[in-house]
């Protein structure tokens, strides 16, 4: 029995070291629109489309979005973000020639957060495209070469720089923790949940060797 | 003074009388529940923010929620809600909680805002709950009174966990009534619940659920008892306070009314006719105890309340829409059946196989509101060793045949539960079906049933007999940390990466 403890014990502490390891693309953050595969806007050769009041999350460097090109090689995009007050907060782009689906638009890394930013994205040709997003909620306003579009809004996903693993997530994940919790507990929810689950192992493997022996 | 004192030793008798281990894996239940209720963001338990309304309403007005003309919860309520981004995160397994600065200066200023925390009555798909829970809940409630709307759902997320706790507890009990013998196979069972991955969640949120667990637990191992020990009128009325509490806190446990009916009846013929007085009073106590707090629901309903005697009616299904499906009595019987079971020349009513996406991936793990799961081949694996559970049950069902023979009753009994449950909760579904056109059926609902899957993996482990039984327990309940700790890691994955 001893030996089956141990060797539990240490398959799952295995496995939590090769998921810690694991390494993917991360989000830096999203404005929550909800995640749908229809075209919310369609931009043809050189059109422009802006989405307000999004906040833009420190430590991004690149856009993720679902885009449509009816089959053809995507367009060269050019995406740039401003600030509430127009003040320019990061650019980048992608050049033409990537496959539809869920894309990745790198821009210059970006080290502050901003609420209230203006992303704006164009087609440079030679293609149009489809932008995927779902209905217009109340905060959200966007914008097709200079129209607004009345039902609808685009999903902008943000996401950190390269790949990361989980332990070099770790301070992320750990700070996000404290967020949106109860004052009585976001400070120190994290090392609770980790001790107190510390806790139930040991005193379940202890409840074992007690009774089995 | 004397009186205290007298309650004090009498309780303390009574606690030291639960076996260590039983306390132990209670203990472990409760540090897994609160380790829930930290990992999961607030109101991300289903229907959390419902059952969140009918406290407020309970603790602040004293009564119980009423529908509203539009479902409108409490400013304090509704602010926080968008302030967390509830609605965005809700459903959307893509969207993570809170993630900048910037959102919790959001939440904080909701918080400074002082907002009304008095409703408008409406608890959205609470209302029509009974309110046992909930009273218990305002407790906590009003223990935090002071802080903000997330301060008061911590606090009664605390005792969501301690219910956890202590259906666990009942667990164990269960299991030395049902099993005796092999005392290490009662711990198995109850750490198997202490760790299955919904329960765990579940009991570190704000939900009716978390009681009606317990007082299924409660209701099975006083059943459990009457089957070993008699249908005395201490057993009686311990059927009749679990199953009387668990109607006023949620109708699910109508399911358990004819399983308990079936062990009442056969407790009075096995005392039938030397102890008849004795089983004929714990009859009573039984018949009396689950009675008296429907009785008083009832009433005060009636009297106080001023709604109808059962808000929301018990399986009554109205004409529904124009265009969309009527009642019929062959279907609904369909529909209860296709609900757990393939179907055998019947129209078929699910595009999919409930058994195998609603009941046994919901039980694996489907988790926040419905909406991530583990990946697929989690589910895969999970198949091959429930197959192997019952395999070994099947053995030791099979080995024991003879004492399996002698107790066909009892395991009549827990059978009917579990048709019973099956049969409410089709009822139910098909309700909803005519009604919303919606689906109600989560695998939660199975969870006042944690005694019989307890039952499940004791029964698997004593399979390998003296030798190879603690062993084989061993390796089930490594398998369920392993399943809770992969589940919290996938929460973790959901909504803070």
């Amino acid at each position: 029995m001893r030996r089956v403890l141990a060797c539990g014990l240490l398959a799952i502490v295995a496995a939590f070291a090769l998921l810690l390891l694991h390494r993917e693309p991360r989000r830096s953050g999203s404005d929550t629109t909800p995640y749908a595969t229809g075209a919310a806007a369609v931009l043809n050769v050189g059109e422009r489309t802006c989405q307000g009041q999004e906040l833009l999350p420190a430590d991004t460097a690149a856009l993720r979005m679902t885009i449509h090109t009816y089959g053809k090689p995507g367009a060269r995009l050019s995406v740039s973000v401003t600030g509430p007050h127009g003040a320019p907060l990061t650019t980048g782009g992608l050049p033409a020639g990537w496959r539809q689906g869920v894309v990745r638009i790198p821009v210059t890394h970006v080290s502050t957060t901003t609420a209230g930013a203006t992303v704006c994205l164009r087609d440079e040709g030679p293609s149009p495209v489809a932008l995927a997003g779902d209905s217009r909620d109340q905060f959200h306003t966007m914008q097709v070469d200079g129209r607004t579009v009345e039902d609808g809004q685009l999903r902008y996903e943000y996401m950190r720089p390269g790949s990361e693993s989980w332990l070099q997530l770790l301070p992320t994940v750990v700070y996000r923790f404290s967020l949106g919790k109860s004052g009585l507990v976001r400070h120190w929810a994290w090392a609770a949940a980790l001790v107190l689950m510390l806790f139930a192992v040991t005193m379940a493997i202890r409840t074992i060797l007690r009774e089995g022996t | 003074m004397g009186a205290f004192t007298q309650i004090r030793a009498r309780i303390g008798a009574l606690v030291r009388r639960v076996p260590k281990a039983a306390r132990m894996c209670a203990l472990v239940a409760l540090a897994n529940g609160l380790a829930w209720s930290l990992i999961v963001p607030p109101f991300q338990v289903p229907d959390e923010n419902a059952h969140y309304a009918y406290v407020a309403q309970v603790a602040e007005r004293g009564t119980v929620p009423r529908p509203a003309r539009e479902e409108m919860l409490s400013p304090a309520e509704e602010g926080t809600l968008e302030a967390i981004g509830f609605y965005g995160v809700i459903g959307e397994p893509h969207d993570p909680a809170p993630f900048s600065q910037r959102q919790q200066q959001a939440i904080e200023a909701v918080a400074r805002k002082q907002l009304s925390t008095r409703g408008y009555g409406d608890a959205l798909t609470a209302t029509n709950n009974p309110p046992l829970y909930y009273v218990l809940e305002a407790i906590p409630y009003k223990l935090a009174a002071g802080g903000t709307v997330l301060d008061r759902l911590a606090a009664m997320r605390v005792l969501s966990a301690l219910m956890g706790a202590v259906t666990v507890l009942l667990v164990y009990l269960f299991l030395m009534e049902l099993l005796p013998g092999r005392r290490w196979a009662w711990s198995v069972g109850a750490l198997m619940v202490a760790f299955q991955p919904l329960f765990g969640f579940m009991s570190g949120g704000v939900n009716s659920d978390d009681l009606i667990y317990l007082m299924g637990a409660g209701v099975l191992w006083a059943v459990a008892r009457t089957f070993r020990r008699g249908l005395t009128p201490a057993n009686g009325a311990m059927i009749g306070v679990f199953l009387g509490l668990g109607l006023v806190t949620k109708f699910t446990l109508l399911g358990f009314i004819p399983a308990v009916a079936l062990a009442v009846a056969l407790g009075l013929w096995r005392a039938w006719p030397q102890q008849r007085a004795r089983a004929l009073r714990g009859a009573a106590w039984a018949t009396g105890l689950t009675a008296a707090p429907v009785l008083a629901y009832l009433a005060l309903n009636h009297l106080v309340w001023k709604r109808g005697a059962l808000p929301g009616g018990i399986g009554s299904v109205s004409s529904g829409s124009a265009t969309g499906p009527r009642f019929s009595f062959g279907a609904e019987l369909s529909h209860i059946w296709q609900l757990f079971l393939p179907p055998l020349g019947m129209r078929h009513q699910f595009a999919y196989v409930p058994l195998q996406r609603t009941w046994f991936k919901g039980f694996i793990g489907r988790f926040g509101w419905l909406d991530y799961t583990f990946p697929e081949w989690v589910y895969s694996i999970a198949l091959y060793v429930a197959l192997l559970v019952i395999a070994l049950v099947m053995a030791e069902l099979v080995r024991r045949r003879q004492a399996l023979a002698r107790r066909l009753g009892e395991l009549a009994v827990y059978a009917l539960a579990l048709v019973g449950l099956c049969v409410e909760i089709g009822v139910e579904s098909y309700r909803e079906t005519i009604i919303n056109g919606e689906l109600f059926e989560q695998a939660r609902y199975l969870l006042p049933l944690l005694c019989l899957y307890a039952a499940l993996g004791a029964l698997a482990a004593r399979a390998g007999g003296r030798r190879w039984g603690p062993a084989i327990g061993a390796a089930l309940v490594m398998l369920a940390i392993g399943h809770d700790l992969f589940a919290q890691a996938i929460t973790i994955s959901r909504y803070y990466a």
